[in-house]
């Protein structure tokens, strides 16, 4: 892995998204499922906007702190601003903003609980520049996410800070 | 049942995004456009905790990683961030979730990221 090129944006978007209540470990085993749910919806209603549209993994609780079984993690796509949502099933939406520090990475399938660590532990928290500020992060997928184990592909890590 | 799920999930975002208040029955009914009533039904028929629960959970849980990353902040000023009008009862809510004061929260935790 190697170091990811940061930078800081305000960062300001909506969104619809499937929400998952369980360790990390179930939600992997879910999320593919979760997300073709999503772009089942997003197709319906006609919201996907070709290199536009992103999709995400928020993470709202801390693995450190919160039981495994109440972890909270959502998969979430971008929609377009100006449109009027209806939410269905289990799909909700939600507006969400502010202050971020941004690690751009690119990662093999592999790499992602390396490249958190390596935000929070090995970098935010060890660094006096940047004020966490009490909201989730989230990952966010620049590229498709990689379908076999050789090829990378670019995400980013988004860290709210004040 | 899906509808009850997406239901819980927006009252969670609201009280994720409104810590530092009071935050009512009637507030959460209102943002689920339900009767208090109703609202509380569904949401101990359909989580595994009561509304109640819920928020002093989140809250704890939330201001327990501020603890360890905002070594800038008091303890006071913590429990004040998530609603509490002293830091006697926010001790005491922490000390029953977690089993440890904010303040031995914080060092044990700190030493893990030293």
């Amino acid at each position: 892995m190697e170091k990811p090129m940061i930078t800081v944006e305000n960062y300001e978007v909506e969104v619809i998204y499937i929400r998952f209540k369980g360790s990390y470990t179930e939600f992997r085993k879910n999320s593919r499922k979760m997300f073709n749910e999503l772009f089942k919806y997003a197709k319906k209603y006609n919201l996907i906007r070709e290199n536009h549209t992103k999709v995400m993994t928020i993470y709202h609780d801390n693995p450190f702190i919160t039981d495994s079984k109440n972890l909270r993690t959502s998969v979430a796509m971008t929609v377009p601003s100006n449109t009027t949502i209806v939410e269905e099933g289990k799909i909700g939406t939600m507006k969400f903003g502010g202050k971020y520090v941004v690690l751009h990475f690119e990662l093999s399938i592999g790499e992602y609980e390396k490249a958190w660590k390596y935000a929070y532990s090995d970098w935010l928290l060890k660094n006096d520049k940047y004020t966490p500020r009490d909201s989730f992060p989230f990952e966010l997928y620049v590229t498709e996410p990689p379908e076999d184990y050789k090829k990378k592909s670019k995400t980013d890590i988004y860290i709210p800070i004040e | 049942m899906d509808e009850y799920i997406r239901l819980i999930n927006k009252s969670e975002d609201y009280i994720e995004k409104n810590l530092s208040q009071k935050i009512s029955l009637d507030d959460l009914a209102l943002n689920a456009n339900m009767s208090k009533y109703h609202f509380h039904r569904i949401f101990s028929k359909y989580s595994e905790e009561t509304v109640k629960q819920f928020i002093t959970r989140i809250k704890i849980e939330r201001s327990g990683i501020f603890l360890a990353v905002r070594k800038d902040l008091s303890i006071t000023d913590i429990a004040f961030r998530y609603g509490y009008n002293d830091v006697s009862t926010y001790n005491k809510a922490f000390k029953k979730h977690t089993g440890m004061s904010p303040l031995e929260f914080r060092k044990a935790r700190n030493d893990k990221n030293s």
